[in-house]
């Protein structure tokens, strides 16, 4: 049976870890590799890599920071950040990445993502999508705005253009750890025919098992174990208290 | 026409070279020497560090009031003598002492000292708590067991690029399991290290100290319960076992920062301690510090911990204590620039190395290569081939050092 | 030595970290004359089988590996597409044949496409049934898919291990004679999978 997926995300700034909160505030978690060798020990099912800034100041992926955090990892490892190019996502594949995330490029030129998906294929390709409700509902952030693109649309269409996963960001719940928006993955999960990531907001394990119940493939997940005591495996169990299906580790 | 494409290709490869490391560079703060990799450090747009800020603010604190509030708490725990009524964190330095002695001798408590054996106690670390017991404190000592402290050790090394992991986990909770098995609510921890140093604005302006704040700034994003996966078994760590929730609430478990209350002065401490005849370290400043007065106790806290902290960071023990110079007017920015270059800070920490190796039973080649492992490569000079640029003694070069301004 | 054949389709970086991690000596083959000096191969492959078909015709690959696999009797391990390419033919985009070293078909998964969703992705237990890849290995261990075409073995004599997806068992390993093959990824499943390889690595030539 295919095991549902538990998968922290690491944020990159330079050499540093970090994460943000609403998208706006910062904290610096430190060391890299400590961060990769933590989740290695750990046995998570998967490891997201995202250099936070590399759209916004233009420049591209930190290939250095990357390369030297895949070199530590035996899980699948899904990396974004300013992916713009065709060599772009070639050398973060070749460096490591299992699956790319493209975002911002994706809404300034979405024939770039079928192309994308032609090359490498769609199993490689990831579509991300960062929301923010408004009075108008959910609307799509980037660059630092709120959008008038309906975050719903944005969905459908990224599935048109042929990737192989979609993760949905919480903009609103971003490292506030005030629990996850289930309004906004009532909506969009039962329109996603691919594999789907939740991500924003999840403070405690339980907060991971309705997205999972209301269709969400994953959940990613980085303040709470920045921050709390609750670990991956935390999760798990409390999902497989739910009835759903987790991979959990023996100890080694 | 060969040419020009090959110049085309190495030029956009410089380029993409240049645009990956923009931001790279360190920066410190304008008014200390604090580096910007430091872990929640907080800077503002002025580039001054949130410590500096915080000196500031403790000059605007109104110590009367604090301390009127901290007598005011105390009176609700203070016992009649014959019962312990608050439990001091202590690690045989000169803070340990101040916090002893304020707590008995101005506050009229009656505390007992609750030290957790560090990795491995140096002499003057034991000289120390035995001094402690001399000024006339009790004292317990929780000594792990070896066998599963050093496989923690480990980890520390090996997985966070901290040889000190379990000492910092360990100074955290033993005061903790023993509030709760002697039933002594109170704990008297001493500074807020991220009111002093620099942290999270959620954190750094409290006066408490709870099983949070240790899970968010001494165990490097690992978990206890982690330590599974290397074959450790939980029963075997009890020492580390954070007490339950259940626990802390039926006994009341409530742990307050000294330094929120009274106006902490580390000069003040240094100077007060070894009047009384506290110990410093017997050869100097401390490998990779500035001072002989801190991280005594352990072989491996001050020297390999800080080195290793340098390493992953770009600065060391020398540069936290010298920026706490520079805060209290002590010293100059720029002659804390000069102090900083003359020290051992970077310096690879040889002294206890083959005690190291003894340890844990790995070979130089297994330690340096671990080490090398969290070098953060952009901040140390490196050859054509990525490789770190070491001297005979194994010491990098860095990159960046502050700047006088 | 082990070598492993680097056409161009996929990750060869992960599947070189866990060789070099389990101590394995190897080198990488980009032209067919380099298996001459093999001794075992080992085939890692992401993306389409179509592309990949035509890759191996363009460089000659399909012979060269033929014969070291049938003639000269070298083991072959194929990884992922890897592995769909050791079939003999695709339906990935056009119609296109593989390296027809085992008998069968590439075919879409064979779910509900309703109720489940494409690619299988993550991690699903595999029912070793007794397949020397899977030894020191525990029952029903995860491992980690990624793929949405399926292999369908037509020769009795190919040994399969299953994993389960929705009502559908699917081809998570194959083996006959010194061929193998795995649809999941081993250099990707932690520890499991270092396994496998490690299995393959110590098996005798």
């Amino acid at each position: 049976m295919l095991k549902t997926r538990v998968i922290p995300v690491v944020l990159i700034d330079g050499y540093s870890v970090l994460k943000t909160i609403q998208f706006t505030e910062r904290r610096n978690q430190g060391n890299p590799i400590t961060m990769a060798r933590i989740y290695n020990t750990r046995n998570v099912d998967e490891l997201i890599l995202l250099d936070i800034d590399a759209s916004e100041q233009a420049r591209s992926i930190d290939l250095f920071t990357i390369e030297e955090i895949a070199s530590e990892c035996f899980m699948p490892l899904t990396v974004g950040g300013g992916l713009r190019s065709i060599e772009d996502i070639r050398s973060v594949l070749e460096r490591g990445a299992d699956k790319v995330v493209l975002n911002t490029i994706a809404i300034e030129k979405p024939e770039f993502v079928a192309d994308a998906v032609r090359v490498f294929g769609a199993q490689c390709i990831v579509g991300s999508v960062d929301t923010k409700k408004s009075e108008n509902g959910y609307k799509v952030f980037s660059k630092g705005k709120v959008t008038d693109i309906d975050a719903k649309d944005w969905i459908l269409r990224l599935q048109e253009l042929g990737v192989g996963e979609l993760m949905l960001n919480s903009v609103d719940k971003d490292g506030t750890m005030l629990g996850v928006d289930l309004e906004l993955i009532e909506m969009i999960a039962p329109l996603v025919k691919v594999p789907l990531i939740y991500c924003g907001g999840v403070a405690n394990p339980i907060d991971m098992v309705a997205p999972i119940q209301k269709g969400v493939s994953a959940v990613a997940a980085a303040s709470i174990f920045h921050f709390t005591r609750w670990t991956p495996d935390c999760c798990k169990r409390e999902l497989q208290k739910n009835n759903i299906p987790v991979r959990l580790m023996e100890s080694r | 026409m060969h040419l020009a494409l090959l110049r085309s290709c190495f030029l956009e490869d410089t380029e993409l070279l240049k645009k990956a490391q923009v931001g790279i560079a360190m920066k410190y703060c304008k008014k200390c020497l604090m580096p910007s990799t430091r872990p929640e450090q907080v800077f503002d747009a002025n580039g001054i560090c949130d410590a500096c800020h915080s000196v500031e603010r403790k000059a605007q604190i109104d110590w009367d009031a604090r301390d009127k509030e901290f007598r005011a708490l105390l009176d609700k725990y203070r016992s009649d003598g014959s019962k312990y009524d608050c439990i001091i964190p202590v690690s045989g330095g000169k803070d340990s002492v101040y916090q002893a002695l304020t707590m008995r001798d101005k506050y009229g408590m009656n505390p007992l000292c609750v030290n957790h054996t560090p990795c491995e106690m140096t002499e003057v670390g034991a000289q120390n708590l035995t001094f402690l017991r001399e000024l006339g404190f009790d004292l317990i000592q929780v000594g792990a067991n070896r066998k599963a402290y050093r496989e923690m050790v480990r980890i520390g090394f090996f997985t966070l690029g901290d040889s000190c992991w379990p000492e910092h986990i360990g100074i955290f909770t033993a005061p903790v399991r023993v509030a709760v098995q002697y039933n002594v609510p109170l704990i008297i921890w001493g500074e807020n290290s991220q009111f002093e140093y620099g942290g999270p604005a959620t954190k750094k302006d409290n006066n408490f100290l709870d099983r949070n704040w240790l899970e968010q700034f001494q165990m490097l994003g690992h978990r206890i319960e982690d330590v599974v996966h290397d074959g450790i078994k939980l029963n075997e760590i009890k020492t580390f076992h954070y007490p339950s929730d259940e626990e802390i609430h039926k006994v009341g478990v409530t742990g307050l920062f000294l330094g929120y209350f009274t106006k902490w002065d580390t000069q003040h401490n240094i100077e007060s301690a070894l009047a009384l005849g506290w110990h410093q370290n017997p050869d100097g400043p401390v490998e990779n510090a500035w001072n002989p007065y801190e991280n005594l106790d352990c072989k491996w806290i001050g020297g390999l911990h800080d080195y290793m902290k340098f390493l992953k960071y770009g600065y060391a023990r020398a540069t936290d204590q010298l920026c706490i110079e520079v805060r209290h007017g002590r010293l100059t920015r720029n002659q804390a620039i000069d102090e900083l270059l003359k020290s051992s800070e970077g310096k690879v920490p040889w002294k206890y190395v083959p005690d190291f190796l003894r340890y844990l039973g790995i070979t130089e080649k297994e330690f340096t290569t671990n080490l090398d492992r969290f070098t953060n490569k952009r901040i140390f000079e490196c050859d054509a081939q990525g490789r770190l640029i070491k001297d005979a003694q194994g010491n990098l070069t860095r990159k960046f050092v502050p700047q006088k301004l | 030595m082990i070598t492993v054949v680097d056409i161009g389709v996929g990750n060869i970086g992960s599947v070189k970290r866990a060789l070099s991690f389990l101590g394995a000596e190897y080198e990488l083959a980009q032209e067919p004359a380099a298996l001459k000096q093999a001794s075992k191969i080992l085939f890692p492959g992401v993306g389409s089988f179509c592309v990949a078909s035509g890759l191996l015709d363009k460089q000659e690959w399909k012979q060269a590996i033929r014969h070291e696999v049938l003639v000269e009797k070298k083991p072959l391990f194929g990884i992922c597409l890897g592995m769909q390419l050791l079939f003999s033919r695709g339906f990935e985009g056009d119609e296109s044949s593989g390296l027809d070293l085992l008998q069968g078909s590439v075919v879409g998964l064979k779910i509900d496409r309703e109720k489940f969703k494409i690619p299988h992705m993550g991690w699903n237990s595999v029912d070793a049934s007794g397949l020397s890849l899977f030894n020191k290995i525990p029952d029903n261990s995860d491992f980690y898919f990624v793929h949405s075409f399926e292999v369908s073995p037509e020769d009795p004599e190919i040994k399969v291990a299953y994993t389960t997806y929705g009502d559908h068992k699917i081809p998570a390993a194959v083996q006959k004679g010194h061929i193998y093959g795995v649809q999941f990824h081993p250099e990707r499943s932690q520890k499991v999978g270092l396994q496998i390889l490690k299995n393959y690595l110590e098996l005798p030539c």
